[in-house]
């Protein structure tokens, strides 16, 4: 499957944004060659605040910068901007409900690469959808998050940003559009099983619909790449319509989609909610491809869990 | 109080009367800093009448302000005193510190407190964001300038390293940092709760500018922050403060950090703080 960098996708989204909105600032604890913006940083070298190594710092100060009226953007691990620098997130930003964008890499363990589980955001949709008045966006490709950075900016408010690797598989055509809050239907040979998913998984997800689909199961898969507000609205009929419903994420199943749609059908259409993704156990290093096949985010498992969860 | 020159008797008798706003609000709420506010009194007085900020009451948004960041924000019922007293904050709303439904939340909040420009608290942050505001407004080609005061104890936070790094390395000549330097945090002396302190060795080794001064004669707090800001990189001013100081069982008695006057004491107090006339 081709793959292309969700990071470098940010740098391209910056440049559309400098277009038109010279407010902006990318702020930086060493993290801009995680985005690939050398080019960026020697074209706007105004528009960059570089604090060297020290996210409580850098996202502290992206609070003030944002409070003076530019729009700052801080670039760091997903892990590292949603848990070193959580209470300055929390206190400094989301409270006060500044204006600040923050992009975290490697969410997940599968963009993690070999780095192992330091690496890896695991739990930051958890932690960043648990915090009031934050926006969590996962898009899945490369092109959906050069869409997602300048949909992003249009938000007058905390959002938070998950990419990959720079290896990520690409799966939209280039002309399908981001919209925050607008969930995406991708696969549909029935109702009988809704499958909610986000991120880098969704080749699996595809692929395990397509499995299921040939067994005679109707099944519909739809990408919720805005997390949070959850677009009940669109979501509930799926779950209303389903016997069951799968969540497919690369993340904890504490805390996530998989939580998120938990709550939703609690409170709105009570439907079993199967979670596939991490089993509240850390990962470790390897391939994507390994570690997805190790815990359990194959097309395989998806369609065993599928098939259990419709006896 | 509009168009008069402060003169020192005036700053103190300010400093006297916010003081005393402070002790009424406390007690009125029965919580609240009082030692940590009063050590910051003179400063925060010096600040907004003796000439130091550029603020408008009827403008508190306005973008070519000052800034200013009270880190070390347990101390905020004296800032709320000083907007109060500067026309920031309608005087009636004292009483409704740290009540429900209140704009004077127990901690400062710049999303629902006219005058105050960061929310702030959680200790070292504040500092932080005093940093990224300087940044910004020098990109911006602003002469606003930033003023932050933080807590002594509140230099134990990383973060606060962190920030000064940025702000040697980026030369913000806009930023004054004062450090009320009154030797306590909650678990007592700094020296006993943290250990070594060495301040000013520490920020000379930042390469921040670096002043002492008594952070209770106004001529000295003044003329401090008349060098900070005509520094040519980011200054930090070492304020030597009493915890507690204005009250006389107050002062250095750590209880005070975070303590509400009996009835008694606090007749004492007003007692004490009663010479304030304007």
């Amino acid at each position: 499957m081709r793959t292309e960098s969700t990071r470098r996708a940010v740098t391209e989204g910056l440049y559309d944004i400098m277009e038109k909105d010279k407010s902006l600032v990318l702020v930086s604890s060493d993290s801009t060659l995680i985005i690939k913006a050398k080019d960026f940083m020697e074209d706007f070298p105004d528009h960059v605040m570089e604090l060297g190594i020290s996210e409580q710092a850098a996202m502290a100060a992206a609070a003030g910068i944002a409070s003076t009226g530019m729009k700052p953007v801080y670039v760091s691990y997903a892990v590292f901007a949603s848990q070193r620098a959580c209470e300055q997130f929390r206190n400094a930003v989301a409270y006060p409900g500044l204006n600040v964008k923050v992009v975290g890499a490697n969410g997940g363990m599968g963009s993690g690469e070999r780095e192992g589980v330091t690496h890896q955001g695991l739990e930051d949709i958890g932690i960043m959808r648990a915090i009031p008045g934050t926006t969590v966006l996962s898009p899945s490709d490369a092109g959906q998050v050069r869409k997602a950075v300048s949909a992003m900016m249009g938000i007058d408010g905390p959002v938070y940003l998950r990419i990959g690797s720079g290896k990520d598989p690409v799966f939209w055509e280039e002309d399908t559009p981001f919209e925050i809050g607008k969930p995406k239907e991708f696969f549909r040979s029935g109702e009988d099983l809704v499958i909610f998913t986000h991120g880098f998984v969704l080749p699996a997800v595809r692929e395990a619909c397509e499995k299921l689909a040939a067994s005679g199961v109707g099944v519909c898969a739809v990408e919720v790449g805005t997390i949070k507000p959850l677009n009940e609205k669109a979501l509930k009929p799926y779950l209303e319509n389903c016997r069951a419903s799968l969540v497919v994420e690369d993340h904890n199943v504490i805390g996530g989609l998989g939580s998120a749609v938990c709550e939703m059908s609690a409170a709105l259409c009570p439907r079993p909610v199967i979670r596939i993704g991490l089993q509240d156990r850390f990962s470790e290093s390897g391939t994507p491809e390994e570690l997805f096949a190790k815990y359990g985010i194959t097309p395989e498992n998806i369609v065993n869990k599928a098939q259990e969860a419709l006896k | 109080m509009k168009g008069k020159k402060w003169e020192k008797q005036d700053l103190e008798d300010m400093a006297r009367l916010l003081r005393k706003d402070v002790l009424e609000m406390i007690m009125n709420v029965s919580d609240g800093h009082p030692g940590a506010a009063y050590s910051s009194a003179d400063i925060i007085t010096a600040l907004y009448f003796g000439g130091i900020l550029t603020v408008d009451p009827e403008r508190p948004d306005w973008e070519d302000r000052d800034r200013f960041v009270l880190s070390k924000g347990h101390a905020c019922p004296l800032l709320y005193a000083a907007l109060m007293r500067k026309g920031f904050i309608p005087e009636e709303e004292r009483f409704t510190l740290r009540k429900i439904n209140s704009r004077l939340q127990g901690h400062p909040d710049m999303a629902k407190t006219p005058g105050i420009d960061a929310t702030t608290g959680p200790l070292g942050n504040g500092l932080a964001m005093a940093v990224g505001m300087a940044w910004a407004l020098k990109q911006q080609k602003k002469d606003s300038r930033v003023f932050v005061l933080t807590g002594d104890g509140e230099l134990q936070e990383g973060v606060v390293w962190e920030a000064l790094q940025a702000a040697a390395k980026y030369r913000l000549n806009n930023l004054v940092i004062i450090v009320d330097n009154n030797r306590r945090q909650s678990g007592g002396l700094i020296d006993e709760v943290s250990g070594i302190m060495s301040l000013r060795e520490k920020f000379q080794a930042f390469r921040l500018e670096t002043k002492e001064i008594d952070g209770h004669d106004f001529d000295d707090i003044l003329g401090g922050l008349d060098w900070a800001v005509a520094c040519n990189g980011p200054a930090l001013l070492i304020a030597h403060t009493v915890k507690g100081k204005g009250i006389d069982f107050m002062e250095e008695d750590n209880s005070w950090h975070k303590r509400v006057p009996t009835a008694e004491e606090y007749a004492s107090g007003l007692a004490q703080l009663g010479g304030a006339v304007l």
